[in-house]
C-alpha cells in the first residue's frame, strides 16, 4: 500500500483521518434521513398498533429474511475486499467488490418481486388493478412502507453501480485509492444498517 | 487475525437475524417488538464497529458517529413528548 502525503496535511495519518471524517460526516446525514423515516413508523405503529400489525403479516416474510441475509453477506465480501485493497491484493478486491454488486443486484430483483406481489395483490396505495385496504392505517402502512424501502432501494442502486465501478478499475493498472474503497465500502455497510432497522420494523411487527 | 473477525461477525449477525425471526413468533405481546429492536441495535452495533472499522478508528472520528446517534435520540424524544403529551382528542 502506498500513500502519499498530499498538501496541507502535515503527515499522513492526519490526511487520513480528514478523508475519512468527510465520509462519517456525509453517513451521518444519511442516518438523520432514515431515522426520520423509522421514527415515522414507530409512530405509526404506535398509534395505530392493529391496523400495523394485520398490514405486516400481509408481507412476504421470506422475502424479507433473505433479502437480510444478502445483504448481510454482501457486506462481509466488502469488509474483507477493503482489506484485500489495503493489501494491494487488486484481484482478490475485484472479485470481492464485483461479488458484493450481484448480491446487490440479487437484492433488488427480490425487493422487485415483492414489489410486484403486492402491486397484484392491490396493497400498492393509488395504482394497481385493485385496492385492498382494510382500514386506512392500512394504507398508511403501505405507503410508509414504500417511501422507506423505495428510498432505500435508491441507495442499493447506487451501492451497487459504485461497487461495480470500484470492481472495474481495480481489475487494470489504475485502481482506485484506499481511501476510495474504503469510502465505498463504509457507504454499503450503512445501507446494509438501514435494511437491518427497516426489516424488523416492517415484516416482524405481527 | 483479521478475516477471522470478520467472517465470526458475519456469523454471529447471521445467528441474530434468526434470532428475531424466532422471536417475531414468541407469544411475548409488545415485548416482541422491544427484543426485535434491540437485535436490530445491536447487529447495527456489530456493522458499525468491525465491518466499518470503528474498532480501529481515531476518536474524532468515533465522535462524529456518537453525534449522529446522540441526535436521533433526541429528535425521537422530541418528536415522543409531542405525540404522548397532547391533550386527549387533540389529534
Amino acid at each position: 500500500m502506498t500513500i502519499a502525503r498530499h498538501e496541507p496535511f502535515a503527515d499522513i495519518a492526519r490526511e487520513r483521518e480528514a478523508d475519512r471524517l468527510g465520509m462519517i460526516v456525509f453517513l451521518a446525514s444519511e442516518a438523520m434521513l432514515f431515522g426520520a423515516i423509522v421514527m415515522a413508523l414507530l409512530a405509526l405503529r404506535t398509534f395505530e398498533p392493529t391496523a400495523f400489525a394485520a398490514t405486516s403479516e400481509r408481507l412476504i416474510l421470506l422475502a424479507g429474511a433473505a433479502n437480510t441475509a444478502i445483504l448481510l453477506t454482501s457486506s462481509l465480501l466488502v469488509a474483507v475486499g477493503v482489506g484485500a485493497r489495503k493489501l494491494d491484493r487488486n484481484r482478490l478486491a475485484m472479485a470481492l467488490f464485483a461479488g458484493a454488486a450481484l448480491l446487490g443486484i440479487a437484492f433488488l430483483i427480490v425487493k422487485g418481486s415483492e414489489y410486484r406481489a403486492e402491486y397484484l395483490e392491490g396493497l400498492m396505495p393509488g395504482v394497481g388493478p385493485r385496492q385492498d385496504f382494510a382500514s386506512p392505517g392500512a394504507r398508511m402502512f403501505m405507503d410508509a412502507y414504500f417511501i422507506a424501502t423505495g428510498l432505500h432501494a435508491v441507495h442499493v442502486i447506487v451501492g451497487v453501480v459504485l461497487l461495480a465501478g470500484c470492481a472495474w478499475r481495480l481489475r487494470g493498472d489504475a485502481p482506485p485509492s484506499v481511501v476510495g474503497t474504503g469510502n465505498v465500502g463504509l457507504y454499503w455497510h450503512l445501507v446494509d444498517i438501514v435494511w437491518v432497522f427497516l426489516f424488523p420494523i416492517l415484516y416482524l411487527s405481527r | 487475525m483479521e478475516l477471522g473477525r470478520l467472517l465470526s461477525v458475519w456469523v454471529a449477525l447471521l445467528v441474530l437475524l434468526a434470532l428475531t425471526i424466532g422471536a417475531s413468533f414468541l407469544p411475548i405481546g409488545d415485548w416482541r417488538q422491544a427484543i426485535n429492536l434491540a437485535i436490530a441495535a445491536a447487529k447495527a452495533a456489530l456493522i458499525l464497529w468491525v465491518f466499518m472499522a470503528f474498532r480501529t478508528e481515531t476518536p474524532l472520528v468515533r465522535l462524529v458517529m456518537l453525534c449522529a446517534a446522540v441526535l436521533l435520540f433526541v429528535l425521537a424524544i422530541l418528536l415522543a413528548a409531542d405525540y404522548f403529551l397532547r391533550p386527549e382528542g387533540f389529534l
